[in-house]
């Protein structure tokens, strides 16, 4: 057996070769197996006949593959950086002579076949080849056998079935109605009979040889809890984020669980600091072995809203911004540029190009020519009476406005002009010419004649060129659909404020109400550093308030007594957020933003979580997730049975280095030499020393908490009866000061009941660090919505404090 | 899922390279991108140019394609003559890409382009049309650039 890896490995390198070959969708027999099954023989042979007599068996089939993954998983980090090894299990050549010696070893019978491999396990390290699924290069636990005979290992196909919502064959692209997950390597799909299968999934297309692949893949389906050592499946998207957030104290990235296409588990949970690096700079972190290649989710510079890649930012901008055709068709290389709306891009058309000024036109919209021929072209037959004398006094007022006001997206007027700059008149209606002389063309009269002549001179340029220019542009235009990188909104978000639609978050002069010291707070004069930034978000909440209430002083009032209810717990977190909802009028993504800040303020844990909480189940409940076609609920009783088949399973799918050390490891040397410059704060304020912004569980630890304004439950409301058993099951093994952070909440808003009794026994904030008595007289429990209030007036601070202190007396 | 099989490509590509082509990781701790220097192939107007690519494997890698772009500028119909050098590889659609498609048959494929444009499927119209029609000339600007730009 040995011996036959050993020429295995070698071999492989020819596969490369075979896999152009692999292209052609006919089926082949002796091919296909040489170029997509890799070292046949003892170890897979074994395992597998081991799994088909079932019952114990079964732990160790898939034990073996998942103690090689992890093998594997380390040599692949140590191949991360050259000189490289040879890679173990390269799925290739050689096969032939593997598969004659599976055929003797046949003729041996079972058990000597398991005794190979069970010589090879104990004998042969990390070298020791099963086969590798060609797709993934991971060791196959079971394999699928499509109708064109290509194999791949079950995951790769459930992913392409379930994930990508293919049905084609990761070889050949071949449609193909069923596959069949099969742990025998050889049989062909023809000689599978439909006695053969115990289980059929009609909505995948998969038909099971066993119903221990079944049961497998049905785990991989499940709302499995990312976390590596936890075996929790839950009911859905919400009830995990739920999870994930109680149990781990942790969140996932909300655009990937929507959009990116993996299995439930392979997912990543965050902190909330690790989840902003995440959406700003991706996972990118430099010296670690855990490399995604992941580079952040691109944001809208006019909406300030991030998407999950560039395709979708790219339909975000093709739809809810403008761009200029003509500007594109011009100079298709240049990076994309879009305008917030038509009001802007038309200011554009009047400055840059040739915009019709009839009002008939005007309505229409995007008549706007290239060149003033175009223009006068488009004018004689659209308008042959010539333009009424009213459009003519618009048109000589739109230029005074459109030369007054530059805004800075209109930057790359000045090469514009340079590259056709012949002198014509620029951006203004021809007609106009012939008025007298207004303030609105600053041009000599004999700069007037010059352009008026170079015009003519130039108009028949002007159209052949125009024609040029589109047919280049098209062509390359079309290649490139998706050319859109964070860059792509060029325009700067000062242009998004002054637009009255969107929120002007850094709006300096907002909310005189935060500028008057209420009688309630008697500022206390030595206040400490976490205190101070706590001011400052306290102010910043109330900034983002008002502007979204559009600086309405009752519905500012009205927000700041709903707060203050919610802090006195005379109203549940979900009814504050139905009166956010009336008193706003914003889209749910600028509510999230506002709710979260105005979490992150709450000294209170439990009331931060409640609302973060209540928020979340607001949106899970109003917005969809995308939904695994696998299982659905009722399945997740079975964690309990099949949690240990669940954490072997996620193993096997873990990407390669993804193991808690490495992970650790990586974070931390992340936050030790932090790459990023523009966030030194983080990184410097680890220790919590009164970093309040990016991290609430160490703003938290500024003071002593007095008790909790709500008490927890008790028991869990009946209404409560969504959140899932499993989940039940795991709270008996926390630590007792971890439960009281877990409220309960109801999925459906309104249904929860709050003890107002206090249940005594107010429990330890598991967050309050060692500094918690430093403030504790200073801050009350009234000290949210109170401080919300307050002026912060201090004079000397220190570090980056000193900084936030200042930006905030700017405004 | 992605790590795993792009190690095992790269270390495949640095063992036996390909012939002409030189590997490298501008990081060596992320695995995603790739740089290749591609040596102009003989009997091509590129002969005795070195060529710079850059190969970029997404997150989802195999399941979606890879992107390659020219970092060197090139007199050539497939790829954009602008700073992004991109390269318009039929296997590299999105709808055409297959999963079982190696990083290899990629530039094997890139390769093949150098040495026989394919101006029915062109980026760049205007070197298309002088691929077609007037072939002395695009040897002779190709070659010219192939000179300014690609020098060893």
């Amino acid at each position: 057996m040995a011996s036959a890896f050993a020429t295995v490995a070698p071999a492989s390198t020819q596969t490369p070769l075979e896999t152009a070959s692999s292209n052609d969708p006919r089926p082949r027999n002796q091919d296909n197996r040489n170029t997509f099954r890799g070292g046949r023989g003892g170890p897979r042979g074994g395992a597998s006949r081991g799994n088909r007599r079932g019952g114990g068996e079964n732990q160790r089939a898939n034990g073996r593959p998942n103690q090689r993954a992890r093998r594997r998983s380390s040599t692949a980090s140590q191949l991360a950086a050259p000189p490289v090894p040879p890679p173990p299990g390269l799925g290739g050549g050689g096969s032939f002579g593997g598969r004659l010696t599976k055929d003797a070893e046949k003729g041996e019978g079972d058990v000597a076949g398991k005794q190979s491999e069970e010589g090879q396990d104990a004998g042969v390290d990390e070298d020791v080849e099963a086969e590798v699924c060609f797709i993934c290069a991971s060791p196959v636990v079971h394999n699928s056998v499509a109708p064109c005979n290509h194999r791949t290992c079950h995951i790769c196909a459930l992913r392409l079935r379930a994930l990508y919502k293919t049905r084609a064959c990761a070889h050949c692209r071949t449609e193909a109605k069923f596959v069949i997950f099969t742990d025998d390597a050889m049989k062909r799909y023809e000689d599978f009979v439909e006695a053969d299968f115990q289980e059929t999934d009609e909505v995948l297309g998969i038909k099971y040889e066993q119903k221990e692949i079944h049961s497998d893949t049905l785990l991989l389906l499940r709302y499995n809890c990312p976390d590596e050592t936890c075996d929790v499946a839950c009911k859905g998207w919400p009830a995990l984020h739920h999870h994930v957030r109680t149990i781990h104290h942790k969140v996932m990235c909300d655009l990937c669980t929507r959009n990116k296409k993996v299995f439930t588990h392979e997912h990543e949970l965050f902190t909330q600091q690790e989840l902003r690096k995440h959406e700003k700079f991706g996972d990118d972190n430099p010296g670690a072995v855990d490399q995604s290649g992941f580079k952040g989710h691109p944001e809208c510079g006019f909406c300030r809203q991030r998407f999950y890649g560039d395709d979708e930012l790219y339909v975000h901008c093709r739809e809810k911004h403008e761009k200029c055709h003509i500007c594109d068709r011009r100079d298709p290389v240049r990076q994309q540029q879009y305008y917030v709306d038509y009001d802007s891009l038309e200011q554009h058309f009047r400055k840059d190009h040739f915009l019709c000024a009839d009002q008939e036109c005007m309505d229409k919209k995007f008549i706007v020519f290239e060149s003033e021929m175009d223009l006068k072209a488009h004018q004689l037959e659209a308008h042959p009476n010539g333009l009424t004398k009213d459009a003519r006094r618009d048109a000589r007022r739109v230029d005074i406005s459109t030369f007054d006001y530059r805004t800075p997206h209109q930057d790359h007027r000045g090469e514009r002009r340079e590259r056709d700059g012949r002198g014509r008149g620029r951006g203004r209606d021809p007609n106009t010419e012939a008025l007298p002389q207004s303030t609105a063309q600053p041009m000599r009269r004999d700069e007037l004649a010059y352009q008026r002549q170079m015009a003519i001179q130039n108009a028949q340029a002007a159209t052949a060129r125009t024609f040029g220019g589109q047919l280049t542009s098209t062509d390359a235009y079309a290649a490139r659909p998706s050319g859109g990188n964070q860059s792509t909104v060029t325009a700067p978000r000062n242009n998004a404020s002054t637009n009255t639609s969107f929120p002007a978050m850094e709006n300096p002069n907002l909310n005189p109400a935060s500028n008057t010291t209420p009688a309630s707070l008697a500022p206390s004069p030595a206040l400490t550093p976490q205190e101070q930034a706590r001011r400052l978000q306290h102010s910043a909440v109330m900034d983002r308030a008002s502007t979204m209430l559009k600086h309405d002083q009752t519905k500012i009032s009205d927000f700041r007594s709903q707060v203050s209810t919610y802090r006195t717990s005379d109203i549940s977190a979900s009814q504050l957020i139905d009166t956010f909802f009336s008193l706003f009028d914003v889209s749910s993504a600028n509510l999230g933003k506002l709710i979260k800040e105005l979490a992150d303020i709450y000294e209170n844990e439990a009331k931060r979580n409640d609302l973060l909480k209540a928020w979340n189940d607001w949106r899970a409940i109003n917005e969809d997730y995308p939904s695994l076609p696998g299982p659905l609920p009722g399945s997740s009783t079975a964690a309990g049975s099949g949690g240990h088949r669940v954490l072997k399973l996620k193993s096997s799918t873990a990407q390669s280095s993804r193991s808690a050390v490495s992970k650790q490891g990586s974070w931390q040397n992340a936050s030790n030499s932090n790459p990023f410059p523009s966030m030194p704060a983080i990184s410097a304020n680890r220790a919590g020393a009164g970093r309040v912004g990016a991290t609430p569980w160490v703003g938290s630890s500024s003071s002593s908490r007095p008790p909790p304004a709500t008490s927890r439950p008790t028991s869990r409301p009946p209404a409560a009866g969504k959140a899932n058993t499993s989940e039940a099951d795991a709270f008996p093994a926390l630590p007792a000061s971890a439960k009281p952070n877990t409220m309960i909440f109801g999925l459906t808003r309104g249904t929860v009941r709050w003890d107002d009794g206090r249940s005594g026994g107010n429990p330890v904030n598991p967050w309050g660090g060692p500094n918690g008595s430093s403030s504790g007289a200073a801050t009350p429990a009234a000290a949210p919505a109170a401080e919300m209030d307050a002026e912060p007036e201090f004079g000397k601070k220190k570090g980056n404090k000193n900084k936030k202190q200042t930006l905030y007396k700017f405004g | 899922m992605a790590q795993k099989r792009i190690v095992k490509e790269y270390s495949e590509l640095q063992k036996k390279p390909l012939d002409g082509m030189r590997i490298s990781l501008p990081s060596e701790a992320d695995m995603h991108q790739w740089q290749i220097l591609i040596d102009g192939p003989k009997g091509s107007p590129y002969e005795g140019g070195v060529f710079t690519l850059h190969l970029s494997l997404p997150t989802e890698y195999p399941f979606k394609p890879p992107t390659l772009s020219f970092k060197t500028k090139i007199y050539h119909p497939n790829v954009t003559n602008d700073d992004k050098g991109s390269m318009c590889l039929g296997m590299l659609r999105a709808d055409e890409w297959k999963p079982s498609s190696k990083i290899e048959a990629v530039l094997s494929f890139a390769k093949a382009l150098l040495l026989e444009p394919q101006p029915d499927d062109a980026v760049e119209g205007g070197i298309a049309r002088e691929y077609k029609e007037n072939k002395k000339e695009f040897i002779k600007n190709a070659k010219a650039w192939t000179k300014q730009y690609a020098k060893k």
